[in-house]
């Protein structure tokens, strides 16, 4: 049996000007059964064939049983390789199909028929040796193309998505016996998919890829609960993990409204400037400026930051539309309908909350306005970790699975200013939960939830939900390749 | 219809035993020219290609090599430098156009400039032929209209394209072909 170390393994093909493996450093134990996972193109396959020796490795060292084996011949590595077609040849029984890669070894006739035979037991399809393969069901083809890999007696056998052609049905049924194959031929596995579900349920060991990196090595368990960056979050677990961008405040956190207000300049609905007066289309009331005021406004400079320098009387004089509003205009005026002594002055009126208005930013004749945000309290043994963030943005990151219905768990009783109401999106039925989709605080959200009794959720409801900040996961929001976890949330902290 | 069958691999082959199964598959003598220990060449219908496309993982593992096979409609130096260079990295199964399209995408001046002269000396009304009929979406009764030819004179037109390029652009794969050239001519 072996190990296999892969060490600063990279992979370049010629012409490319980056690299399609990068520094993929693991030591793969004895009988382990590692599985590979990541989007296509992330380097899983290319990265198992250069262990079967099917490609040249390009940088770095790769060792089967304390040998080298980067210039080995792939026959000579004691590997055998499952693929994902469960093609066989045609022309050939089902015998012969296992039976071809030992003839072209040469093999004894008699070790390629016990072998052979040996791997029909194990795989119970004895019965069909004589057969060809069209004669034989998906699944049955499948098993045979398990077969050609077991009369290899290989020390490390490679799987390349051996289920990805199968129906989910079969699929599920295979995988089990894969995990017992796997059991009885006591072989190093390792197995690539992009079926994060696959990935779960069989490997002892998950590497998780992207764009030829390594992002996290892990036991499923782990990789579950402290996925090191945004994306093993968001790949690993169904539906994915929740994202939220919330600003740390202390001992709070603000879930901020992503929905962004935008208001185009619209020079039709310019509110003229008469005097000392501002005059709002639509609005009966006309809203008098202080000649001061006017001449400060004047003053700004920087006409995008005009909105910053509203007077606290514009704000209180416009006009509200309810008691959480207020009307602010802002913009920029042509000089003909303004007063001489004033080059420009607020034109555009928009909604927002009083508290909100010196948030309020402009850019590119948009006005940028942050809508109302959830501020709920971080749990107290995240508190001290998340210090260095106080005042910043971060990712907060929720499983579907962790977002409960408002009766069902303690979430509710334990973090009541996380309890939100959510207006049902999409309701998906999977007989014993619900999936639903929704929004909160502005930002997609999905929870998956029991089915309780016999009551429907449609389209539209309502429903209570809580947020169970125990297993909340926290990641640095600074650039897109550094959204790094700050801490791994429920099973203790972990700070990187 | 019968096409060539180029063959590239990672790692030296047998060819001889590749050249059996081959047979054994399609019932009739295959015979693989080698042309190093690592690539060669093929004549066989162009219905083998669909099987090829899902034998390829099995080769691969019984061979123990990855294997990179492209289907072209000519055997000339065109095709040879298709193989020298493999625009695609990725071992598989391609027809031509999928390798022109990708020493496009890639900036593979040689292959483009390549073929762009193999077209270079054809007569002008044979490749107009040619480029309305891809244009008309195989479609001859409408080419021939577009073209205010006779139906006759637009097959005869067409024949002599086939015949003095050897592309049967009537086929699919080879249409695709066609169409990238005709793409690559515009640019030069």
């Amino acid at each position: 049996m072996a190990e296999v170390i892969l060490t600063g393994v990279g992979k370049r093909y010629e012409g490319n000007d980056r690299n399609s493996v990068t520094d993929f450093n693991i030591t793969i134990a004895d009988k382990e059964f590692i599985v590979f996972v990541g989007p296509s193109g992330c380097g899983k396959s290319t990265t198992l064939r250069m262990i079967a020796g099917l490609e040249d490795i390009t940088e770095g060292e790769l060792i089967i049983d304390g040998k080298v084996c980067n210039e080995v011949p792939p026959k000579d590595r004691g590997i055998a390789m499952v693929f994902q077609s469960y093609a066989l040849y045609p022309h050939m029984s089902v015998y012969d199909n296992m039976a071809f890669g030992l003839k072209i070894q040469h093999l004894p006739k008699v070790e390629i028929d016990q072998r052979v035979r040996e791997a029909a037991r194990i795989l119970e399809i004895t019965e069909f040796l004589q057969r060809k393969p069209k004669a034989l069901s998906g699944g049955q083809r499948q098993r045979v193309a398990l077969g050609r890999a077991i009369v290899r007696h290989a020390s490390v056998v490679l799987m390349d998505e051996p289920l990805s052609n199968l129906d989910a049905k079969l699929r599920v049924q295979m995988r089990s016996e894969i995990i017992r194959l796997h059991e009885q031929m006591n072989a190093t596995t390792i197995y690539v998919t992009h079926d994060q579900t696959e990935a779960m349920t069989m490997a002892t060991r998950i590497v998780v890829m992207k764009d030829g990196f390594i992002q996290q090595i892990g036991s499923p368990i782990e990789i579950y609960h402290q996925p090191r960056n945004v994306f093993v979050a968001g790949f690993i677990g169904s539906p994915a993990m929740n994202f939220l961008t919330a600003e740390i405040r202390g001992k709070e956190m603000a879930i901020m409204h992503n929905e962004i207000h935008t208001v185009k300049k619209d020079l039709a609905e310019l509110i003229r400037v008469d005097g000392t007066k501002v005059i709002i289309p639509g609005e009966e009331d006309r809203i008098e400026l202080s000649k001061e005021e006017i001449e400060e406004l004047a003053k700004v400079e920087d006409k995008s930051d005009l909105v910053r320098h509203l007077p606290a009387s514009v704000l209180e004089k416009l006009p509200t539309q309810n008691l959480d509003e207020i009307v602010i205009s802002v913009g920029f005026g042509g000089k003909n309908n303004l007063p001489k002594h004033i080059d420009y002055v607020l034109l555009e009126t928009i909604h927002v909350e009083k508290d909100k208005a010196s948030k309020v930013a402009v850019k590119d004749n948009v006005v940028y306005v942050p809508l109302d945000e959830k501020v709920v309290k971080i749990p107290a043994e995240f508190v001290k970790a998340l210090a260095p963030y106080d005042g910043k943005m971060v990712i907060f990151g929720v499983r579907p699975e962790d977002v409960h219905h408002e009766a069902d768990g303690e979430s509710a009783k334990l973090f009541p200013d996380a309890l939100f109401e959510m207006d049902v999106d999409v309701a998906e039925l999977l007989g014993h939960e619900y999936i639903l989709h929704g929004k909160y605080s502005g930002q997609t959200i999905i929870s998956k939830v029991p089915v309780v009794g016999n009551k429907d959720i449609h389209i539209g409801d309502k429903v209570r939900l809580a947020l169970d900040l125990r297993k909340a996961h926290f990641f640095k929001i600074d650039t897109p390749e550094e959204k790094e976890a700050i801490l791994m949330s429920d099973w203790g902290l972990c700070i990187i | 219809m019968d096409k060539y069958y180029f063959i590239k691999t990672t790692r030296p082959i047998n060819f001889g035993s590749l050249s059996d199964l081959f047979s054994n598959h399609l019932g009739h003598q295959i015979k693989i020219i080698e042309l190093n220990s690592q690539a060669g060449y093929f004549l066989a219908s162009s219905d083998l290609a669909v099987d090829l496309y899902s034998f390829l993982s099995l080769i691969s593992s019984d061979y123990n090599t990855s294997l990179l096979v492209f289907v072209s409609p000519k055997n000339d130096a065109i095709a040879h430098l298709f193989l020298a260079e493999t625009p695609i990295n990725q071992p598989g199964l391609y027809h031509l156009s999928e390798l022109l399209l990708a020493a496009i995408v890639n900036h593979n001046e040689k292959i483009t400039v390549a073929v762009s002269k193999a077209f270079k000396d054809l007569p002008y009304q044979l490749f107009q032929t040619a480029d309305i009929y891809i244009q008309c979406g195989l479609n001859g009764q409408l080419a021939s209209q577009k073209l205010y030819l006779h139906r006759n004179t637009f097959n005869y037109r067409l024949n002599q394209f086939v015949e003095l390029t050897g592309i049967d652009i009537r086929e699919y794969w080879n249409a695709q072909y066609f169409a990238l050239i005709r793409k690559t001519l515009r640019n030069k």
